[in-house]
């Protein structure tokens, strides 16, 4: 995998480039070895035709000065002057002439001289094979086997002395040996020579000797052929003249050629001495242990000797072998070549794609600034250059992502309420402080959880889990959820939760905000029972001023007092009222919070109610020079409502008409129906509330003019009170204000119906009968 | 307007008030005095038990929060303790407590409940005459 391409590049170009090097190599090879062949066989035939001739010139030479000295000593058949002189020419001449001699018919050697002339002892040779052939037998020309005389090798030669013509002359006689005209009677004797042999041998059958001749080696093609032995063997296969002195006498007759050539004489036997009738095969032997190459060709009319010519194998197979051995190593080289030439082709391509692959693992592994060569002007170079680009802007991106996720964490820390995001699954991806605070989890422990395990709510005693699963997309608020946290803490949370649509790019796809309302109820506790205890400890006092100031007025000593003194007392005893009345709102607040606020349900009629209302206030509107006035047909409309709260709320509601309204202003009340709710209208002509306000009007401990500068009274609390009362009552409150103005309130109020009674009275199970809210008793006999 | 005169109303004479505010006690006391009824004063539970022993009252105005034992004790106490002999006397809670912080327990014992800063001194004789009539 790692060099693939290298690898593969390189058997391509080895493929392509060594095909028809090796086809055009292995072609011209076996056609050069076939024409090698040729010619080293052509080489070693000629070689071997060349020194057969050599050897058969020698002997006819030979023969031929025989043949005339023979005929010069027929004409006379005397050893005379003449003769003795010739002999001396011809021994002078001829050095390799070792002895010559001459017999009679009967073979006795009536001449023996050596080279120098010198006469040797004479013998009578009747019986040697040459006397035989030349006299007895035949009569032929005599050439016997070479023989080792002083390790000389050592041939004889002799020729018949025959009776002869004398008219015919010696060309003619040459000419026509087989004309029996010529030669007439048998034979007179013979002469013969002993021949050295020696320079022959060391000249024809010399390796060297051969490898000098001219023009027969340096062929085109051709390589000297060394090695190459050439011997003489006679019709029985025995080796009878060599360079190699060692291989004389040797018996070859069970080599292949030999055994060719015995058989080729047998064939030929009755044309021995035709000197074209040489014939040559060739063969491989194992001579000498030297798988060899051989040629022979048959000497005619020499015993017939066969000149042996062989030359090893390996010479012969040498420069095909060379040819072979040069093909190989030119395709060694070449293969070399390629390798190392696809090496460095490939490296060109792999080592940019090296370098490219470097680079992107680095990218990969969040090294951005990575080493790369942009100056190259080829496509490396620009592939380069776009690589580095696309880090560059990976970097950039990747830093402004970070930069703005460290900036969102940061928002999200630095936010008090908890926060968690959540993936599709329910898994928690981000937390921030305040969450892991709250569920009680490190960093490392909240992320991956699922949201079930870690927040189980309680809903009043039954926990349950939260199923994120069935929502859609979109917002949701859960509201005063109990979570008990792992070391139970409790905790009354507010939850918001965004469901986002499926996204490919954000995985987040819950948000949770939670709002830890614990400490604020906690708080909201502690005010309300502060309140509670502080309104019971104004109480007391307060009701000992009541009672004292009563009995001033009522008691047995009223009509004591002067008028101004009876108004003090009076006054003092209107403000306490005030005062306590203030303090029972504040216990009211108390008892709606903690959800304690008892109705005694009836049937109520209303507009007897608000009538009450407006005549009982009309002394308040007169001194403010404000007009208060009731419209509408108010008679007989039922409701189902606690008589105390309602009046109350009808009167706080009028009372503020008037306190915040304007010198001369107005005060209207009416009341309507629409056939199942009656609505109350109580609208002024007053300062009006800002449009910020409204919002907040109904909030409790909420003043609108800031209390202390305006300097008007009010608690904060008697709207709050209406609401919650009217709301109890199944009613609504609404308010309208234009600022400068006024203010309208409208109420409304469902029709009195059985029903509804029975509902309402069913949320409170108080059946004493009560004759008013101050008091009441069971008249129960004990 | 309440004529302040001398009066006894049959059932009713002798009045036991369990209050710990003097001024309250003596307000009480002066005006149901002047009403011509039997009364006597106890500034906490203890001290009632110890009254009611010598003195068995028809009708006791019992405050809540007191020092020593509170009004529910005393409830209780009277209501369900022959000892004390009030098994049978008229209790009125008369507190500046909200009803709806009156026990079950207590309340079921109790023959009225009056809310202090509600009610003026002519209530008193309004909670005496519900009970003869």
């Amino acid at each position: 995998m790692r060099n693939s391409i290298n690898v593969r590049l390189t058997a391509i170009m080895l493929i392509v480039m060594l095909f028809p090097l090796i086809s055009i190599s292995f072609f011209w090879g076996v056609k050069y070895s076939g024409v090698s062949l040729q010619t080293t066989y052509m080489n070693q035939f000629m070689l071997n035709q060349s020194d057969a001739s050599t050897v058969q010139n020698f002997l006819d030479s030979r023969f031929n000065s025989l043949s005339a000295l023979s005929f010069e000593f027929a004409k006379t058949n005397q050893i005379n002057p003449d003769i003795l002189n010739q002999i001396k020419q011809q021994l002078a001449n001829d050095t390799y002439i070792d002895q010559l001699g001459i017999t009679d018919s009967s073979g006795q050697e009536i001449l023996l001289v050596d080279s120098n002339m010198n006469n040797l002892a004479l013998k009578n040779v009747f019986n040697t094979d040459a006397f035989k052939n030349t006299n007895k037998n035949f009569q032929n020309n005599y050439a016997g086997s070479i023989e080792y005389i002083n390790s000389k090798p050592v041939v004889i030669l002799a020729v018949p002395i025959n009776s002869i013509d004398n008219s015919i002359s010696l060309t003619d006689h040459l000419n026509n040996t087989e004309s029996s005209a010529s030669i007439s009677g048998n034979p007179k004797g013979m002469i013969f020579y002993s021949l050295n042999m020696q320079s022959l041998l060391k000249s024809v059958l010399n390796p060297s000797y051969d490898m000098n001749m001219q023009g027969m080696n340096n062929t085109n093609f051709g390589t000297p052929i060394a090695n190459q032995y050439s011997y003489i063997v006679n019709p029985s296969g025995i080796v009878i003249a060599s360079y190699d002195s060692t291989m004389i006498g040797k018996d070859l007759s069970n080599l292949g050629s030999i055994k060719d050539y015995i058989k080729g004489i047998k064939d030929t036997a009755t044309s021995n001495y035709n000197s074209e009738n040489l014939s040559n095969s060739g063969y491989f032997n194992n001579y000498k242990k030297i798988n060899s190459y051989t040629n022979y060709t048959t000497l005619s009319g020499y015993g017939n000797w066969g000149v042996v010519t062989e030359i090893p194998k390996s010479s012969v197979y040498s420069p095909i072998i060379r040819f072979a051995l040069i093909n190989t190593i030119i395709v060694l080289i070449a293969t070399i070549l390629i390798i190392v030439i696809a090496n460095y082709t490939s490296k060109l391509i792999i080592n940019p794609i090296k370098k490219l692959l470097n680079a992107m693992d680095q990218i990969g592994e969040g090294y951005y600034d990575i080493d790369l060569n942009t100056d190259k002007k080829d496509e490396f170079g620009k592939l380069n250059t776009s690589l580095v680009n696309l880090s560059q802007s990976v970097k950039t991106l990747l830093s402004t992502t970070n930069e703005q996720s460290g900036e969102l964490q940061a928002i999200i820390d630095n936010n008090r309420s908890p926060i968690l995001s959540l993936d599709n699954d329910g898994r928690i991806l981000i937390s921030n402080k305040p969450a892991r605070a709250l569920l009680e989890l490190t960093e490392n422990d909240i992320h991956g959880k699922k949201l079930e395990e870690i927040l189980a709510l309680k809903v009043g005693e039954v926990k349950t889990n939260m199923n994120l699963e069935g929502l859609k997309d979109g917002k949701y608020f859960l509201e005063n959820q109990i979570f008990m946290s792992p070391t139970n803490q409790k905790h009354i949370l507010d939850i918001s939760i965004t469901k986002l649509p499926k996204s490919d790019l954000i995985i987040t796809r819950y948000v949770l905000t939670f709002t830890d309302k614990t400490k604020s109820i906690e708080l909201d506790e502690m005010k309300l029972d502060f309140v509670s205890m502080a309104a019971h400890e104004l109480r007391t006092p307060l009701t000992a001023i009541q009672g004292y100031l009563e009995l001033m007025l009522f008691g047995d000593n009223a009509n004591g007092y002067n008028e101004s003194t009876r108004r003090y007392i009076d006054q003092a005893r209107v403000s306490s009222k005030e005062l306590s009345e203030l303090i029972t709102k504040l216990l009211n607040v108390s008892r709606i919070e903690h959800g304690n606020l008892k109705f005694s349900w009836d049937k109520v009629d209303i507009a007897e109610r608000v009538k009450e209302a407006v005549e009982s206030l009309q002394f308040n509107a007169k001194e403010k020079k404000v007009t208060l006035s009731l419209k509408g047909n108010v008679e007989n409309e039922f409701i189902v409502a606690d008589r105390y709260s309602i009046q109350e709320v009808i009167d706080n509601l009028i009372d503020n008409a008037i306190k915040y309204n304007k010198e001369n202003g107005e005060v209207n009340v009416s009341i309507e129906d629409d056939g199942s709710n009656y609505t109350i209208i109580i609208s002024d002509t007053g300062i009006g509330v800002p449009k910020n306000a409204i919002p907040y009007l109904f909030t409790k401990f909420y003043r609108v003019h800031g209390g202390l500068e305006s300097g008007s009274t009010g608690t904060g609390l008697g709207l709050y009170l209406a609401k919650q009362i009217i709301e109890s009552h199944r009613g609504t409150v609404s308010v309208e204000s234009e600022i400068d103005k006024g203010t309208t309130f409208t109420i409304t109020l469902p029709h009195y119906s059985e029903t509804l009674f029975k509902t309402l009275a069913g949320t409170n199970n108080d059946k004493t009968k009560e004759t008013n809210n101050a008091w009441n008793t069971k008249n129960i006999n004990r | 307007m309440i004529k302040l005169r001398k009066q006894t109303m049959p059932g009713i004479q002798k009045i036991l008030i369990v209050e710990d505010n003097i001024a309250l006690s003596k307000l009480y006391l002066e005006f149901l005095l002047k009403n011509g009824f039997d009364v006597d004063v106890s500034e906490n539970g203890n001290n009632a038990l110890e009254k009611v022993i010598n003195k068995t009252p028809d009708l006791l105005f019992i405050d809540v929060m007191m020092p020593g034992m509170g009004g529910f004790e005393l409830v209780r106490k009277l209501r369900r303790e022959e000892q004390y002999g009030c098994t049978h006397s008229k209790m009125v809670l008369l507190t500046n407590l909200g009803k709806e912080q009156v026990p079950k327990d207590v309340e079921s014992d109790i023959d009225g409940y009056a809310l202090k800063a509600a009610i003026q001194l002519g209530d008193l004789l309004k909670i005496i005459q519900s009970f003869t009539n």
